[in-house]
């Protein structure tokens, strides 16, 4: 029996917005207990949510980001349940009438394919506040900072079938919203919290079965563990006849295990109605034109750019685009080089190595897209040999800035001139008169292999800093 | 000693010519509240020294030139208000110790008005009931007749104007809360088109139908206060940001061809007989100015009630939910845990009423009676709006009994709870529509007060104000007062 | 007609307690108030939209910056039980 995995995904963004949505608070990540809050984030009575415009904005613009539907009339509703991070005892969110609706996006795979995720539709909420155990013994602390900043949820259909396809949709998720500039994506600080909806059935089979929720997977390392590890628990149950309880689960990384959230088992009825406190939030054809006329380039567009018009791979310019910084260290590198694949070539290998090699992202890289793309253009120009690039290269990265500087310094300059070559050229030719004689008297296969001799002596007469070509030419001309 | 029972008008020219201090105003407001609270309950927290101080700080800016005509006048807050450093209880356990670090808005522009605020108000706690009697504090009596209601929720409010406290307090009125008790009380009570007045800092019963009024001797004075307590507020997004106009501007004009619509189903069953024949002589009064009137209907008058206590309760039961013992208010003793917290705080921390309701509403919105009762009562509520609108379509204003009784006796074991729901029958429609509202003294049946209630299209005050101001011009229903010598014996 | 087990279920929802002794008499009163709401399934509501909120208007939006109103000693003074800078609970295990 072989079982197929199916999943859908509810992905909470935090939105870069300076204020919460509700109110004046600030939202940065980090702050003293209780101090980024105002008399509403603490639920004070007679406290009323005024909208932030940034906030819909930038669902606004993450609609448009995946080609969905903007809903011209939507709504805030409450959903009451009790929790102390929950100040109000409701959440206020979209659930009758969501800001983005449908819509599809297109998340490259490694092997360079397109695999379409359908939206099936996004909503502003506010975030809870924190529960803190270790704090005071004994008791539960309540910090309300985080309570009140505003989350976009991003809901899929089921369309997902594998550990790696959700993994490339949130790298994909992630590299839209950094594009975008409306979340940083920043998982660790759970700016980007993903739940998994997951269940199994026969392949072939149709009829979805019973799925649980894996809540706040706050990895992309844990995600795969924690999708296996459910999905076997799972094959377990029913392969032993059992059944899967619909519920939530949480994935506990240490014990590599997922397990009941006992707090939440509560049945709950989470009695959404319409809050009177928020009229409709109404958005005009304008609104969205203006706000679309000032999207930046969009990954997939990027990504179409890249291989038509700049000539690279689909793979590489998946990789390129996975995330802004390193499309705009490509771009701008390109600027100073001239020559793309050739950039992408470097950014891919030995950029990438060295950054990996330090744990780096793109954004703490040691070269500057401009030293890197003038490097190229030195390859490009004939004054470096790949092989001093490498050094010129490392040279960089100790921090050196000029890379014309360090290949005068370490006199790297490569020998073009032909003058000079042919000095060598003809020294040679006079100093060893038996080879040149074995040489001429060979045949053409095997003079390609006699005149490694001459390459290596006028390499070795020019501290390696000949110019191959330019040799080779010379050589088989002075020669032949 | 001043004489107890001055408009705000009056006092305003009294001040003005030097006649009187905003300081011996406020002292002896102080002395009659000392004297006269302890058998009408009215008041629940006196702020003697931050009255003393604004009295003294308004006195000196009318030295120094400034003639508001709000001016150092004292007044009273409902204490569903909440007040900075000042309790604000909304008569409930669950608050009776809480100490606000704001200011509701309307608090804040009436001390820019430059009114004095003198403490607080009982009322019906969280505001639900007609009667004043759910009040943690203990219920209100009728200056009128110690033995009965002030009427509610506003009832602490209307009571402390009636028995001369204060020319004026504000109240909330959320299905009739500011005119069946200014009814009861014989005095003059407004309640603003919804989204007239900012909500911000009044504690919520029914979000969208809550809004704040001013409850005061007469239709003038309602006007100079209305002035300064509506307005956009950027901490209310339901506050209209439509501009205020002078409601005392329009006051005197005539209203000799006004359309005065009476809808019959007003005139029902439900009404005493005696309320019934006083209101119907102070609509002849309106006629005798020269208004029109006109025989119109409003069907699902009687529909509203259920609509109301379908709506009403469901939006307090959420918004309730924050009183759960972790950041203010109520904390039972020695949880155990935190449901322990949760369940022992609120069932302690709220009263009966509150607590019915919290129920009803709950039930309402869970999945299996959304659509039966919430949704239904919210597409009725629209066919009642709807109603409305048609008929002040063809009329200025409706015009009709505030309540179908006078005030009624304290502890009155024989009406039910769905009788007390009644009550707000001619009420209740102005809030599911949203629409203006004004009680006005119309006469008094068996010396307890009646009122006429008056209902204007949207933001359609000032011609409310001008039609309540002429009949009281020809009346003096409003000048009648209670024997205080009762009161203190 | 509500039973009493549906209104323990509504009270365990809204946090509330009931006693043995109380039931009775509350599920009379829900039932009560249930039949006052009866009245409204009279009314024909077809293709009619519910009134969320009387103000006919959309959202006003509020610009995103950042202002404190009230610091954080003011907001926690009523709290009937913090330490260290928080709202403390009996402890939530999850």
């Amino acid at each position: 029996m072989n079982w197929e995995k199916v999943m859908g995904l509810e992905v909470h963004l935090q939105l870069s917005t300076h204020s919460k949505i509700f109110s004046s608070s600030a939202t940065a990540f980090g702050a003293d207990a209780n101090t980024q809050t105002n008399p509403l984030d603490m639920a004070l009575p007679g406290t009323l949510p005024v909208l932030n415009h940034a906030a819909v904005s930038q669902a606004i613009v993450f609609g448009l980001g995946v080609g969905a539907e903007i809903g011209k009339v939507s709504r805030f509703d409450r959903k009451n349940y009790f929790y102390p991070d929950l100040p109000k005892g409701y959440q206020i969110s979209q659930f009758f009438e969501p800001i983005v609706k449908e819509g599809v996006f297109d998340v490259p795979l490694e092997d360079g394919s397109i695999f379409p995720v359908r939206i099936l539709r996004a909503h502003l909420e506010e975030d809870a506040g924190k529960s803190v155990h270790d704090a005071i013994p004994g008791h539960t602390g309540i910090d309300l900072n985080r309570a009140g900043t505003p989350l976009l949820e991003v809901v899929t259909e089921p369309d997902f079938r594998t550990a790696e396809q959700v993994v490339a949709y949130l790298k994909a998720l992630h590299a839209l919203v950094t594009y975008l500039g409306i979340s940083d994506g920043n998982m660790s600080e759970g700016s980007m919290r993903c739940d998994v909806n997951l269940s199994l059935r026969l392949e072939g089979e149709t009829e979805y079965g019973t799925r649980t929720e894996l809540k706040n997977i706050n990895s992309f390392r844990f995600i795969e563990r924690a999708i296996h590890v459910e999905a076997e628990r799972q094959q377990d149950l029913l392969e032993s006849g059992q059944s899967v309880v619909q519920e939530t689960r949480l994935f506990d990384p240490d014990k590599d295990e997922t397990r009941s959230m006992r707090s939440k088992e509560v049945a709950n009825d989470y009695r959404y109605f319409p809050d009177p406190d928020l009229l409709p939030i109404v958005i005009d054809d304008a609104t969205i034109e203006r706000i679309r006329d000032a999207l930046p380039e969009l990954p997939a567009v990027k990504r179409g750019r890249y291989t038509t018009e700049l000539g690279l791979s689909q793979y590489d310019a998946n990789l390129l685009t996975q995330d802004r910084a390193t499309a705009e260290f490509f771009e701008a590198c390109c600027a100073t080089s001239n020559n793309p694949k050739a950039t992408a070539n470097w950014m891919l290998g030995d950029l990438s190595a060295a950054l990996n090699k330090e744990g780096l992202a793109i954004c703490g890289c040691k070269v500057t897209p401009e030293g890197l793309g003038l490097l190229i253009k030195r390859i490009d120009d004939g004054t470096l040999s790949s092989k001093m690039a490498k050094t010129v290269f490392e040279g960089l990265w100790a921090g050196e800035p000029d890379v014309d500087r360090i290949i005068e310094d370490k006199g790297l300059k490569q020998v073009s001139d032909s003058g000079a070559l042919e000095t060598i050229v003809d020294d040679l030719i006079a100093n060893n008169p038996a080879q040149v004689d074995q040489y001429r008297a060979a045949d053409e296969g095997k003079q390609k292999k006699l005149i490694g001799f001459f390459v290596g002596q006028a390499m070795k007469a020019s501290k390696g800093q000949a110019n191959p070509q330019l040799l080779n030419q010379l050589l088989k001309q002075k020669l032949g | 000693m001043t004489e107890p029972f001055e408009t705000i008008s009056s006092l305003a020219k009294q001040l003005d010519a030097g006649r009187v201090s905003s300081r011996e105003l406020v002292e002896d407001a102080i002395a009659r509240t000392e004297t006269l609270n302890s058998a009408l309950n009215a008041v629940i927290a006196l702020d003697k020294p931050g009255a003393l101080a604004a009295a003294d700080k308004a006195d000196k800016a009318r030295a120094d030139g400034s003639t508001s005509p709000l001016l150092g006048v004292p007044m009273l807050h409902k204490d569903i208000f909440c007040t900075r450093g000042v309790q604000t209880s909304c008569a409930s356990k669950m608050l009776a110790d809480f100490v606000p670090p704001y200011d509701a808005t309307v608090v804040k522009k009436l001390d820019a008005a430059g009114m004095v605020s003198l403490g607080k108000c009982n009322m019906d706690e969280f505001a639900m009931g007609s009667s004043n009697e759910t009040s943690f504090f203990g219920a209100v009596k009728n200056p009128w007749d110690l033995n009965r209601v002030p009427g509610g929720s506003s009832g602490g409010s209307a009571a402390a104007v009636a028995a001369g406290l204060a020319p004026l307090a504000t109240g909330t009125d959320t299905g009739g809360s500011i005119r069946q008790p200014a009814a009861l009380c014989g005095i003059t009570g407004l309640k603003p088109t919804y989204g007239r007045v900012s909500r911000y800092g009044m504690i919520a019963f029914a979000s969208s139908m809550d809004q704040a009024g001013p409850m005061a001797r007469t239709a003038e004075d309602c006007a100079l206060v209305l002035n300064a307590m509506a307005g956009h507020d950027p901490l209310d997004s339901t506050c209209a940001d439509i501009s205020v106009p002078d409601y005392s501007a329009g006051l005197e004009q005539s209203i000799e061809g006004l359309r005065v619509g009476i809808p019959k189903e007003f005139f029902s069953s439900h009404l005493n007989d005696g309320v019934a024949a006083t209101v119907t002589a102070a609509i002849k009064e309106l006629e005798a100015a020269g208004a029109v009137i006109v025989d119109v209907s409003l069907p699902s008058t009687d529909l509203g009630v259920s609509t109301y206590y379908v709506i009403a309760p469901a939006e307090a039961s959420a918004n309730l939910s924050r009183y759960d013992g972790v950041r203010y208010g109520y904390r039972c003793d020695n949880p155990s845990d935190l449901q322990d917290l949760y369940l022992r705080s609120r069932t302690e921390g709220f009263g009966e009423e509150v607590k019915r309701r919290i129920l009803i509403g709950t039930f309402t919105l869970s999945a299996a009676s959304y659509d039966q009762y919430f949704m239904k009562a919210q597409q009725v509520r629209r066919l009642i709006a709807d109603e409305y609108e048609s008929v002040l379509n063809d009329v200025d204003v409706i015009a009709g009994p505030s309540a179908p009784n006078t005030a009624f006796v304290l502890n009155d074991g024989s009406k039910s709870i769905t009788d007390m729901y009644m009550e707000d029958v001619f009420t209740i429609g102005a809030n599911l529509a949203g629409l203006p509202a004004i009680s006005v003294p119309a006469g008094l049946v068996d010396g307890l007060p009646v009122g006429m209630q008056l209902i204007g299209s949207r933001f359609g005050e000032a011609q409310l104000l001008n039609i309540a101001h002429q009949f009281q011009r020809r009346t003096d229903w409003h000048s009648l007062t209670p024997d205080l010598e009762g009161l203190t014996g | 007609m509500t039973d009493a087990a549906t209104v323990r279920d509504v009270a365990a929802l809204a946090r509330l307690a009931i006693s043995d002794q109380d039931i009775e008499n509350a599920t009379a009163e829900f039932n009560q108030t249930l039949a006052l709401f009866d009245a409204l399934s009279s009314a024909d509501t077809t293709d009619v939209a519910p009134m969320i909120n009387p103000l006919d208007s959309a959202q006003r939006l509020r610009v995103d910056s950042v202002e404190t109103l009230v610091d954080r000693a003011g907001l926690m003074q009523n709290a009937p039980a913090s330490e260290e800078d928080y709202f403390l609970v009996p402890r939530v295990l999850d």
